[in-house]
C-alpha cells in the first residue's frame, strides 16, 4: 500500500504551496496519474481521505485524471497509445520505443474557496 | 473559487535524493543495484550465493530492507562485508533518503559493488528511485511464467531479469519459454540469467557478468 505513502506527499507538497488560510479553503488537489505509475486510483483516494485526518486539509478532496500509457517509436516516428503488456509499435511492430506518457504522478492545480 | 496551477512532482523530493545518491555512487565508482521481486522469490539466497562467489573478488556491500526484523541480515552476517538492515516498519518499500541515511556506514572508496535488496514487492518499490545503476528483478520458476504480464512495470524498468529456482521447474507449471518472451515482450533489453541457490546453477554466470560490469564501469551508459 504504497499510495498511503503517496497521499502523504501530496498533501506536504500541496501545503507547501498555502496560506494557513487557504489550508482550510481548500476544495480540491487535482493530480494526473500515469495509468503505468502502479497507482491504484481508489487506494491513492483511501490513503489521501486517511492522511488529511491530521492535517488543516480535512475539506480536501483529490480529483484524479488517469493518463493512457503511449509510446514514441524510434523507428517510423509515430506517437500512439499502447496497451502495458505490448511493448510494440503499433504501426511497424518495432521494439524500439519510448514511454512518452503514462508514469505520471504529479499535482497539477489546487481549489481554493474564497471563503 | 480561485486556482493554483502548481505542476510538481509528487515524488520530486525522492527523486532529488535518489540523484544525489546516484552521483555519489557514481563519483565512487560504486555499482548499485536494487534487488526487486515478489516475497520469498529468492533475493537474500542469490545474495547469499554471490557473496560467497564474488569473495576475495570484489569489494561489496549490502544494505537490506524489511518491514520488520533483522532476519534477513542475520543470514548474511558470516560474510566479512557491511552488511546494513534497513526497517521500513510498516512501509512497502525502500525509499531513497533511507539508502542515502546508509551511506555513511559503507566505505565508499573500499567498496565496488553495493546490493540494496528491496522490501518482497512487485509493485510498490517501482514508483521509488533509489539512485541505483539498475533494477535487477527476480522471478522464481514456482510463481508461473505470467509474472511479468501481471507486472508489466517493474519488468519494464528493470535491466536484469534473475529467473530463480530453476532446480524446480520439474515440480511446477512454468515454461521457461513462454516466461523469458513474456518478459522480452515487456522489455526486450533485458539482461537475463537462470539461477537456482539451491544448486548453484547459473550463480557462476552471474557473478562473472557483475565482475564485467564493475571492471567496465559500463553501467553509466544504462538510464536509470
Ligand atoms: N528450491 C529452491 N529454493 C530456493 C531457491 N532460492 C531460494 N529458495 C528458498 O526460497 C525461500 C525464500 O528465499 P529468500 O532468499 O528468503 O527470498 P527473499 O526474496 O529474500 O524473501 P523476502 O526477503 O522475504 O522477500 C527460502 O526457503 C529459500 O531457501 C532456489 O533456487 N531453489
Ligand atoms: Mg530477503
Ligand atoms: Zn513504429
Amino acid at each position: 500500500m504504497h499510495e498511503l505513502s503517496i497521499a502523504k506527499n501530496i498533501i506536504q507538497l500541496a501545503r507547501e504551496h498555502l496560506t494557513a488560510e487557504e489550508e482550510v479553503r481548500l476544495r480540491t488537489i487535482k493530480v494526473n496519474v500515469g495509468t503505468f505509475s502502479t497507482i491504484v486510483p481508489a487506494q491513492l483516494v483511501f490513503g489521501f481521505e486517511a492522511a488529511r485526518e491530521d492535517t488543516p486539509l480535512r475539506q480536501a478532496e483529490l480529483d484524479i485524471t488517469m493518463i493512457p500509457l503511449r509510446i514514441k517509436c524510434y523507428s517510423c516516428g509515430e506517437e500512439t497509445e499502447i496497451d502495458p503488456v505490448d511493448f510494440i509499435c503499433p504501426s511497424c511492430s518495432s521494439p524500439n520505443i519510448e514511454i512518452i506518457a503514462g508514469n505520471e504522478l504529479t499535482i497539477t492545480d489546487l481549489e481554493i474557496s474564497d471563503s | 473559487m480561485s486556482i493554483k496551477t502548481i505542476e510538481r512532482k509528487v515524488l520530486q523530493k525522492n527523486d532529488e535524493v535518489a540523484t544525489e545518491n546516484r552521483a555519489y555512487f557514481k563519483e565512487h565508482g560504486i555499482l548499485a543495484l536494487n534487488l526487486v521481486s515478489s516475497p520469498g522469490s529468492g533475493k537474500t539466497s542469490l545474495l547469499e550465493q554471490t557473496l560467497r562467489m564474488l569473495e576475495n573478488r570484489l569489494p561489496t556491500a549490502v544494505v537490506i530492507g524489511d518491514v520488520q526484523t533483522n532476519l534477513d541480515a542475520q543470514r548474511l552476517a558470516s560474510f566479512d562485508i557491511p552488511t546494513i538492515q534497513l526497517v521500513t516498519n510498516g512501509s512497502c518499500h525502500l525509499e531513497a533518503s533511507l539508502v542515502r541515511d546508509t551511506l555513511s556506514e559503507i566505505e565508499a572508496d573500499k567498496t565496488k559493488l553495493l546490493f540494496i535488496e528491496n522490501v518482497g514487492n512487485l509493485v510498490c518499490p517501482s514508483n521509488f528511485d533509489l539512485g541505483e545503476a539498475m533494477k535487477v528483478v527476480i522471478a522464481s520458476t514456482v510463481e508461473g511464467d505470467d509474472k511479468p504480464l501481471k507486472y508489466p512495470a517493474m519488468f519494464r524498468n528493470a535491466s536484469v531479469l534473475i529467473i530463480n529456482k530453476i532446480d524446480l521447474l520439474p515440480y511446477v507449471n512454468c515454461d521457461m519459454d513462454i516466461l523469458r518472451n513474456n518478459a522480452l515482450r515487456i522489455n526486450p533489453s533485458l539482461t537475463i540469467f537462470e539461477t537456482s541457490c539451491t544448486t548453484g546453477e547459473g550463480i557462476s554466470g552471474w557473478c562473472d557478468w557483475l565482475q564485467q560490469q564493475v571492471e567496465d564501469q559500463s553501467w553509466d551508459n544504462v538510464s536509470a
